[in-house]
């Protein structure tokens, strides 16, 4: 596959809202097509992790990547479906619909200022839900695809997992949202250190009377839920612990830049597959194989 | 006064949010403004982060907490400049509506929307009113430009060397927030210039005549037209204007303190006085004797 050539520019900020008309104007003038969208609810996540961590992580992976690939970030989009957290305080749940109401109309507002591509960046689930019903939805009616990235799947890849391979704790949202505030220059301190360096249990996210009921539902499909006590979505994780040698912090922002890198080929993907599609539009099928 | 550790609610915890609750806390402001097309010198987010500069400084004076800025805004007249992002005035209506039943519904008895100015007030300003109408229960939407026509605000900056507009207060707003950068282009900031039309020559006549009247659609078609007038990186009263304008900021807070009591009495009030249908109760002298 042929590497892009377009260098990346020296912008003084990549965040949009900190940048002036003229320069989104100049980025376009300079050959600029690439746009991420990071997004995620504010929702309960307990005790030592930030109600944003979804989109602290979007935001953080987008500005990580729009340095390496010449892109723009849109302010984070908190407007989104926080589903099971609604029973904490604070949390603030929009409709999938209306989550995805929101993302499609971003997508048609800078598809048609000029943006080739278009990243919509979720952390995590749940607000990847309306993340992929935006995509699917505007690719069927336009034509022209948009490409939704979920963060979490990146600490699947074999060499993040690596990276953090034999750590002592459960490595998970509170370090995530630790690192992903420090990227965003906006660290903050874990409310109870103590309590957040001690190994725990997960626990299961339902009641006990009815974890079975739910697992099972869950197994082959999906079932309507939230949580009913603080442990249920929080409490979990830890951070502060030295893995290696090193804070398990800084080992995390590490992790996010790998993430980033991880990613960046998959962007030369989307603008093949969108090259392809130009080359190749909406046709019914017709037969071609024979059956006899 | 509780001594929070951050009054942004995305970085707080859920566990910090309902220890506010249980401490008293019952005030949350929701900052919003539009991704909009200002020019060279300022930058597109600049109604936001002048509302949430204010809400900051407000969330610190009244014990409140801040919802992350809402972008998703309507934009209005600058979706010509590239980089805007204007939705709907009926969008941003059902975004901040969602946001007010949300939060009312957990039981933030004081939910105050802050716009930076116009034109995001517009969908605002239809949110209080049919939220109003459809439960009886008050928010409040205060813009932080109309504080600016404050006498004890203007008594401020009255005299300063060029024009205090919206350049100077977007630098303000994010030394406020912690995101400062420098001006592109310094010079050409620092220059008094003559505040242009906001339409072409061809059409202004006709534009401010229908606006003397009403209002019209309308949009800017050259990026003078809404930009480039403004003045920062000079010296006033002995101090960069950008950190004079944070004390502009800080005043503007002071001066609504008071009325986010008014807000409390107005909820009270309206508590021992529920709705009922108006009856006659003044004689008109027609009535029957």
């Amino acid at each position: 596959m042929k590497r892009s050539t377009a260098k990346v520019q020296p912008l003084i900020t990549r965040r949009m809202d900190e940048m002036t008309s003229r320069e989104v104007e100049l980025y376009f003038q300079a050959g600029g097509d690439l746009i991420f969208v990071p997004m995620g609810p504010v929702s309960g996540h307990g005790a030592f992790i930030p109600m944003g961590i979804h989109a602290h992580w979007a935001q953080a992976i987008s500005l990580l990547l729009a340095g390496r690939a010449n892109g723009l970030v849109y302010p984070p989009v908190y407007t989104c479906y926080s589903g099971a957290t609604r029973s904490f305080r604070g949390a603030c749940s929009f409709s999938i619909m209306e989550q995805t109401a929101i993302l499609k109309q971003l997508v048609r507002m800078y598809k048609k200022q000029g943006f080739k591509r278009i990243v919509l960046v979720a952390g995590t689930t749940p607000e990847n839900m309306a993340g992929q019903v935006a995509v699917r939805e505007y690719f069927d009616e336009t034509e022209d695809p948009i490409w939704m990235l979920v963060c979490e799947q990146l600490l699947e890849e074999p060499s993040i997992k690596a990276m953090y391979e034999g750590y002592s704790g459960n490595f998970g949202e509170t370090l995530i949202s630790q690192a992903a505030l420090r990227i965003l220059g906006r660290p903050r301190d874990v409310p109870y250190p103590d309590w957040a360096r001690a190994p725990k249990n997960d626990d299961p996210d339902q009641p006990a009377e009815i974890t079975d009921d739910i697992g099972h539902l869950r197994k082959w499909g999906t079932i309507g839920f939230r949580y009913f006590e603080e442990g249920q979505h929080g409490n979990h994780g830890t951070a502060g612990i030295k893995h290696k040698g090193r804070d398990d912090v800084e080992l995390t922002v590490e992790i996010l830049e790998r993430c980033a890198d991880l990613v960046l080929p998959a962007l030369e993907h989307y603008r093949h597959y969108q090259a392809w599609l130009q080359k190749h539009p909406f046709a019914y099928i017709i037969p071609s194989e024979k059956l006899t | 006064m509780q001594n929070l550790i951050t009054r942004r609610m995305d970085e707080m915890t859920s566990r910090e949010v309902e220890q506010y609750f249980k401490n008293g806390g019952d005030l949350v402001l929701v900052p919003f403004g539009p991704a909009s097309g200002h020019g060279g010198n300022t930058s597109l987010g600049i109604h936001s982060h002048m509302a949430h500069a204010f809400s900051l400084l407000m969330a610190e004076k009244a014990d409140g907490l801040v919802y992350p800025p809402l972008y998703t805004c309507f934009s209005g007249a600058t979706r010509a400049y590239r980089g805007s992002a204007s939705f709907t005035i009926t969008e941003q209506v059902n975004i901040l509506k969602r946001i007010t039943g949300i939060y009312k519904a957990q039981g933030f008895r004081r939910v105050v929307l802050v716009a930076g100015t116009t034109p995001e007030n517009i969908a605002a300003q239809t949110a209080v009113r049919e939220y109003f109408d459809e439960t009886e229960d008050p928010v409040w939407m205060v813009v932080f430009a109309r504080l600016l026509e404050e006498p004890a605000i203007k008594e401020m900056i009255k005299g300063y060397p060029g024009h205090f507009g919206e350049l100077v207060l977007d630098q303000a707003a994010l030394k406020i927030i912690g995101r400062q950068r420098p001006i592109p282009y310094p010079g050409h900031a620092r220059k008094l210039r003559a505040e242009g039309p906001d339409q072409p020559a061809e059409i202004h006549p006709d534009i401010v005549k229908m606006r003397t009247w009403g209002m019209v659609g309308f949009r800017h078609h050259d990026e003078e037209n809404h930009s480039n007038h403004g003045n920062a990186g000079l010296t006033f009263k002995g101090m960069p204007d950008t950190d004079y304008a944070v004390k502009v900021f800080e005043k503007a807070a002071n001066l609504a303190l008071p009325a986010l009591q008014g807000y409390s009495r107005y909820l009270q009030w309206l508590k021992k006085h529920p709705f009922r249908y108006i009856t006659p109760t003044e004689r008109m002298g027609s009535e029957a004797k």
